[in-house]
C-alpha cells in the first residue's frame, strides 16, 4: 500500500470518527489503524470500524453507517478531508517528548543544584569555629568534652535545661555541631563558660587562659568575626 | 628630748607599718595572674581604709581598754588629746590592718571583693583586738600569765594566718588548682618582679613593724632589735633554700621572698632578746618550717595563694615558740608552756570565729565569686578595670556587653 492511500485512510478514519470520538480516542483510533490494520482490502477496514467501535462502544448501527461512510469516503476523491492525524499526532508525540526532556533537564538541574544554603546567625559560627579549634587542640574526641561537660552541668544547678538537653543529645550524634544552632548569644556564652571550665579541669587555669587566648585568635580570622566579635562569646 | 625622739620614731614607724601595705600589695598583686592584680590591689587598700576606721571605732577600746582579762570595755570612738595617745593608736590600726591584709593574698582570685571587705572588718574590729587585748593590755590574761609576743608574731600574723585558714576553707580552691584526679596545678603569679619589690618593702616596713614595739629607747635596745629582724629576714631566705635544696628542688624566687618573710615573722616574737645569733637560728629555721609547711597545706588541698598560712601562721608559731627556745638566760619549760598556750589559744579563738563569720558571710551574701567571673578576672567583673588592657582588652567582650554583671 502506497503511502497516498495510508493517508487517505487516516484522513478518511479521522473524518468518519470525528463526530463520535473524542481527540484522544481519534488519536488512540488512529493508531490502532496504523498498527494493527495496515492490509489493503474491504475485509480490513469493516474489521478496523468494527474494532473502533467495540472499543468505544460506538453501537453496531453506528459501526455500519460509520462502515458505509468510510467507504464512501475512500472511494469519492472529491470529498474535501481533514490535515492528515499523523501529523497531528506526531505533533503531539514531539510535543510529549519536548516535556519529558524539559522535567528530566529541571530534575536534573533541581538535582545538581546544591541544597538551599541554610542561614547560620554569625555567633553560631564563631561558637562553632571555637568548639572545632579546642576540640581539635585540647581534648581527644567529642565525647571526653560531652563527659566534662556533663559533669560541670551536674555540679552547676543554675545551668538552663535546654543546654543540658543539647549537651545530652549532642551525644547522640557528636559529629554534628547543629545543636548549637538554636541557642542565643547569651546562652552560648554559657555553654562557653561551661567549656572553660572543663579545660580548667584538663589542662589547669593556666593553660586554660591560653587556649582561650589563641582560640579567640583563630576565630577573629572568619569572615563572621565582622558581624560578631568572638570575645562576645566570653 | 628623749620623749620627743621616741615620738618620732613611732611617728616614723607609723609611716613604717603603714607603707608594709605597700609591699603586701604588690608581693600579693604580682602572685596573682594579671587578670585579678587590680583586685587583689584593692583589697590591700581597701582592707587599710576599712580596717583604720573599724579599728579606730571598736577595735582599739577591745583591745587596750578597760578590761578584766577578756576585752576592753573602754576607748570606743577614742579622740585622743595627746601626740603620744595619737600615734599609739595610729601604729595600732597600722597592725589591725597587716592582720586582716594577709587575709587578702590568701583568698585572691576568687573571693568576691564585698565580702571580702565584711570580714576585714570583722577581723579588725573583733577578732584581732579582743585577741591582742588579752596578750598587749596590761590586764589581758594571756599578759598576766607571762606570754611573750614583742611585736605581733603571733598576735598579728598568726591570728591572720588562721583566718587566713578559715577563708580558704570556706571558699574552696581556685577553678583547676586541683584536679579531679588528684594533679596539683601550678598557677604562678603574672610578675614575680613585684613579688620581689614586695618584699623589699615590706622587708623596710619590717624595722618599724618591730622597732617601733619597743617600750622606750633607754630601756629596749633598738639597734637590736633592727639588726636581729634583718638578721632574721637573711636567714629565712636561706633556710627556704636550703629547704629547696634538700628536696632537690630548683630554687624558686617566690619561695625564697616567702622564707625571708618566714623568717623576719619567725624573730618579730623575741627581737628585742634574741642575740644575732640566735636571731639567724630561728630565722634559719623559720624558713625551713616555711617549707615544710607550704607542702604540708598542699596535701590537704588548700589553695592558698601566697602560702600566707606557712608563713604568717607556721612562722607565727615558731617564732613564739622560739621566744623560749631561745632564752636570754636558762631555758624555762613554764615559759615554753605558757607560750604554746599563746599558741594554742590564738588558733582556738581566730580559728573558730574566722570560720563562723566567713560561714555566715557566704550563707547571706555569698563569699566565692562565680566560674565566670574567675574566667573574665575579678578585675573588671569586680572593679570594671584592667590592670593590663593592652593584652586584656580581647577578653572582656561579654564583660563590655554586660558589664560584668551575671
Amino acid at each position: 500500500m502506497n503511502d497516498d492511500i495510508r493517508q487517505r485512510r487516516r484522513q478518511a478514519a479521522w473524518f468518519c470518527f470525528e463526530q463520535h470520538l473524542t481527540e484522544e480516542q481519534l488519536l488512540e483510533a488512529i493508531g490502532i489503524l496504523e498498527q494493527q490494520f495496515q492490509l489493503d482490502g474491504v475485509g480490513v477496514l469493516i474489521s478496523y470500524v468494527s474494532t473502533i467501535c467495540a472499543q468505544f462502544n460506538l453501537g453496531k448501527e453506528v459501526g455500519k453507517a460509520l462502515c458505509v461512510k468510510f467507504f464512501e469516503v475512500m472511494a469519492n476523491r472529491e470529498i474535501k478531508l481533514p490535515t492528515d492525524p499523523l501529523l497531528l499526532i506526531e505533533e503531539k508525540r514531539f510535543s510529549a517528548i519536548r516535556q519529558q526532556e524539559q522535567q528530566a533537564a529541571a530534575e536534573k538541574a533541581k538535582e545538581a543544584a546544591p541544597p538551599p544554603v541554610e542561614e547560620i546567625p554569625a555567633h553560631s559560627m564563631i561558637f562553632m569555629s571555637l568548639l572545632k579549634y579546642l576540640l581539635k587542640e585540647v581534648f581527644t574526641d567529642e565525647m571526653e568534652l560531652i563527659k566534662l561537660l556533663k559533669l560541670c552541668c551536674e555540679q552547676d544547678k543554675k545551668i538552663h535545661k535546654d543546654i543540658k538537653a543539647a549537651i545530652d543529645n549532642w551525644q547522640l550524634n557528636p559529629q554534628s555541631f547543629r545543636w548549637v544552632l538554636p541557642f542565643s548569644e547569651s546562652q552560648l556564652a554559657e555553654v562557653t563558660h561551661l567549656i572553660y571550665v572543663c579545660l580548667c579541669e584538663v589542662s589547669g587555669p593556666v593553660e586554660a587562659d591560653q587556649i582561650f587566648h589563641k582560640a579567640i585568635a583563630v576565630c577573629e580570622l572568619r569572615p563572621e568575626a565582622k558581624k560578631f566579635p568572638p570575645s562576645r562569646l566570653l | 628630748m628623749e620623749q620627743q625622739l621616741a615620738l618620732i620614731w613611732s611617728a616614723m614607724c607609723v609611716c613604717l607599718v603603714f607603707f608594709m601595705q605597700a609591699g603586701f600589695a604588690l608581693l600579693e598583686s604580682g602572685s596573682a595572674r594579671a587578670k585579678n592584680s587590680i583586685n587583689v590591689m584593692m583589697k590591700n587598700y581597701m582592707d587599710m581604709c576599712v580596717g583604720g576606721i573599724v579599728f579606730w571605732a571598736f577595735g582599739y577600746g577591745l583591745m587596750y581598754g578597760d578590761t578584766l582579762g577578756w576585752f576592753g570595755t573602754s576607748q570606743f570612738l577614742p579622740n585622743p588629746v595627746n601626740s603620744k595617745d595619737a600615734i599609739h593608736l595610729a601604729y595600732q590600726i597600722m597592725f589591725a590592718a597587716t592582720s586582716a591584709t594577709i587575709v587578702s593574698g590568701a583568698v585572691a582570685e576568687r573571693m568576691k571583693f564585698s565580702s571580702y571587705l565584711i570580714f576585714s572588718g570583722i577581723v579588725t574590729g573583733l577578732i584581732y583586738p579582743i585577741f591582742g587585748g588579752w596578750i598587749w593590755n596590761s590586764g589581758g590574761w594571756l599578759a598576766k600569765l607571762g606570754f611573750f609576743d614583742f611585736a605581733g608574731c603571733t598576735v598579728v600574723h598568726s591570728v591572720g594566718a588562721w583566718c587566713s585558714l578559715a577563708a580558704l576553707l570556706v571558699l574552696g580552691p581556685r577553678l583547676g588548682r586541683f584536679s579531679l584526679t588528684g594533679e596539683v596545678r601550678e598557677i604562678p603569679g603574672h610578675n614575680l618582679t613585684l613579688v620581689a619589690l614586695g618584699a623589699f618593702i615590706l622587708w623596710v616596713g619590717w624595722f618599724g613593724f618591730n622597732g617601733g614595739s619597743i617600750s622606750s629607747l633607754t630601756t629596749d635596745n633598738l639597734g637590736l632589735v633592727i639588726l636581729n629582724t634583718h638578721l632574721g629576714g637573711c636567714a629565712g631566705a636561706l633556710g627556704a633554700m636550703a629547704f629547696m635544696a634538700s628536696q632537690k628542688k630548683p630554687t624558686l624566687m617566690s619561695a625564697t621572698i616567702n622564707g625571708s618573710i618566714a623568717g623576719l615573722v619567725s624573730i618579730t616574737a623575741g627581737a628585742v632578746h634574741f642575740s644575732p645569733t640566735s636571731a639567724i637560728m630561728v630565722g634559719f629555721l623559720g624558713g625551713i618550717f616555711y617549707g615544710v609547711g607550704a607542702q604540708v597545706i598542699i596535701k590537704f588541698k588548700i589553695d592558698d595563694v601566697v602560702d600566707a598560712i606557712a608563713v604568717h601562721g607556721v612562722g607565727g608559731i615558731w617564732g613564739t615558740l622560739a621566744v623560749a627556745l631561745f632564752p636570754q638566760g636558762e631555758f624555762s619549760l613554764h615559759t615554753l608552756l605558757i607560750q604554746a598556750t599563746g599558741v594554742v589559744m590564738a588558733f582556738l579563738w581566730s580559728f573558730p570565729l574566722a570560720y563562723i563569720s566567713f560561714k555566715a558571710i557566704d550563707m547571706y551574701l555569698g563569699a566565692r565569686a562565680s566560674t565566670l567571673h574567675e574566667q573574665r578576672g575579678l578585675d573588671y567583673t569586680e572593679h570594671y578595670e584592667l590592670g593590663y588592657p593592652e593584652f586584656q582588652k580581647s577578653l572582656i567582650g561579654s564583660a563590655e556587653k554586660d558589664k560584668g554583671h551575671e
